[in-house]
């Protein structure tokens, strides 16, 4: 009689299978219209880098930190004439940064060159819908070294312009300011 | 036929008259039949989609509809290619054949009471016989691509066509027997009067037997899920198309799906009363016949359960395949044939036990109040989860 039974349950659980099935045509369905409708990301989700080039000191540690060699920085010393100018934190920019490009086709989103900077100017975007066809299209330019806030009246951040204000915030080992160089608030 | 034939002129010469008619005939199926399947490979991809969860084709035209006819086209415009050392001839013929084998059943396919291209007295017959050209189509497409994975699908196609041809052709014989005639139109007049007149509630838990047996063999005579061996992809590439491309595989992809449009109309035509309503007086509206719609309403929803099936059961292995046709379905429709042969020679119940008077009647709508329950619940279900998934 084994073989009753097993005709029995070969037939009795294509049944229940298309039960299954038949329920599955009617619940909702999981899929996302993407370019019309599109998933919420998590906070901190890595994408696409981005650079705030008015923080930006110049100081090439993202460019060291990063395991794929994608930022390049090129620096030059800021002229003695020029106007003093400090990131938003207070630190003082004594470097101009002619030259600041990331490829974005070599990033590895690991985001290891935020942690090291100074500024907190370079961050990861929740931007993540850069593809192209071309990859020089990747090849993002944030140096802006026209810019006007350059030479143009700069102010000193009011946390730094108080006298004898401590450190910014957050000082780190690459943070702290050499020692002899001068604090913001006297130049 | 007959219709289109005393619609022409009687000035003709009777042969004019005849061979008029068989080509308007044969053109309006293969017209029909031909774009078909450009609908069932649209309902195809929608209800697989369906069932995983997803919703399927979305993009071309207003909810996907154009999908199917842009892969016709695209289709149509690629180029065959011939493999090294194909015989080139065969290989052009085996599609060929593969697709007049399914198309010549239309023939004899009855779409209501007049609506037939010929009403032949050995109907079911044929359909039987010219079901069996498309798999010497298949092993000339196995052989002539010159390529093991084909030559292996093709194999497999014909052992697999010869094994559950037998208990289709058993089943046949209890609805010939009850019937006495192979003709397809005198097996629907056979239904006629309703519900409970069809076969597939005669001699109540008999026939309902034949009929699970009839499908499943017809299933895998359309080399269909679960039994699409011949073209497992996981095994075999892609069977004995593993090596046709444009239209010669789009050859195939139609004849697949006719076929299965045509099994589902032989076992509406044998089972489910062929073009006759449930209820005599659903048969028309006012002098307008239904038949055809009910026919194509029947044929169509057991071609969704064939696509049910396919997206709910793995592939058989070729020894239970082999299990399947000679172990289970032969043994049960050779019962078959001899219980409802004898029953069919009792003459107090000629048309049946008392019980399938009303069988029907009960059964039918309780399968379909439960396939509304379970969507109800599917939807409740799906509710909550969206409930809980938001919280």
């Amino acid at each position: 009689m084994s073989w009753a039974r097993d005709v029995w349950e070969g037939f009795s659980t294509v049944l229940v299978g298309m039960n299954i099935t038949w329920r599955h045509l009617f619940v909702n369905k999981v899929t996302l219209h993407y370019p019309e409708e599109k998933w919420q990301l998590p906070p901190k989700s890595r994408m696409r880098l981005f650079m705030k080039y008015e923080d930006c000191i110049g100081c090439g540690q993202c460019a060291r930190a990063c395991p794929v060699d994608c930022i390049y920085i090129k620096t030059d010393k800021r002229a003695p004439t020029a106007p003093a100018i400090w990131a938003a934190d207070g630190t003082p920019i004594k470097l101009d940064t002619k030259l600041f490009d990331i490829d974005m086709s070599l990033c590895c989103y690991c985001n290891l060159c935020t942690y090291p900077c100074p500024t907190n100017c370079i961050y990861m975007t929740p931007e993540y819908e850069f593809a192209s066809t071309d990859l020089t299209n990747h090849l993002y330019h944030f140096a802006k070294p026209n810019a006007k806030f350059l030479t143009v009246n700069p102010k000193a951040p009011a946390k730094a312009a108080a006298p004898g204000a401590p450190a910014p915030a957050a000082p780190s080992p690459g943070t702290a300011p050499k020692p002899g160089e001068p604090e913001p608030s006297k130049a | 036929m007959d219709l289109v034939f005393n619609l022409l002129p009687e000035a003709l010469p009777h042969w004019a008259r005849v061979g008029l008619a068989g080509v308007v005939c044969a053109v309006i199926l293969v017209t029909l039949m031909a774009l078909g399947p450009i609908a069932y490979v649209y309902v195809e991809t929608k209800i697989a989609g369906f069932m995983q969860d997803r919703i399927g084709p979305k993009r071309v035209g207003p909810h996907g509809l154009l999908q199917t006819i842009a892969d016709a086209v695209k289709l149509m415009f690629k180029e065959a290619i011939y493999p090294a050392g194909a015989d080139k001839k065969l290989f052009i013929l085996a599609p060929c054949l593969v697709v007049v084998g399914a198309f010549l059943s239309f023939v004899v396919l009855p779409f209501g009471s007049r609506l037939q291209a010929a009403d032949l007295n050995v109907g079911l017959f044929y359909v039987v016989a010219v079901s069996s050209i498309s798999t010497v189509g298949l092993i000339m497409a196995g052989w002539a691509s010159n390529n093991k994975y084909a030559l292996f699908g093709a194999m497999r196609s014909a052992a697999q066509i010869v094994s559950y041809e037998i208990p289709a052709v058993m089943v046949l014989l209890t609805v010939v027997t009850l019937v006495g005639s192979l003709s397809l139109q005198d097996i629907v007049w056979a239904q006629h009067g309703g519900l409970s007149r069809w076969f597939l509630f005669r001699y109540f838990p008999l026939m309902p037997v034949a009929f699970v047996i009839f499908f499943t063999a017809g299933l895998a005579e359309c080399n269909r899920a679960p039994f699409d061996i011949p073209e497992a992809e996981s095994e075999l590439v892609a069977g004995f198309h593993t090596e046709y491309s444009g239209f010669f595989f789009a050859m195939f992809f139609l004849a697949e799906y006719t076929e299965m449009f045509v099994i589902s109309v032989v076992a509406s035509v044998l089972f489910l009363g062929g073009w006759m309503a449930p209820h005599p007086l659903l048969q028309q509206v006012g002098p307008i016949g239904l038949g055809p719609l009910w026919l194509i309403a029947k044929a169509w929803s057991l071609v969704f359960v064939m696509m049910w099936l396919r997206w709910t059961l793995p592939r058989l292995r070729v020894d239970q395949l082999m299990y399947v046709a000679w172990k289970v379905l032969l043994p049960i429709s050779m019962v078959l044939v001899v219980a409802v042969g004898g029953l069919a020679l009792w003459p107090p119940t000629a048309n049946g036990f008392p019980w399938d008077r009303w069988a029907g009647w009960i059964l039918t709508p309780l399968l379909f109040a439960y396939l509304a329950y379970m969507i109800v619940a599917a939807r409740r279900w799906s509710a909550r989860r969206t409930r809980e998934m938001a919280a």
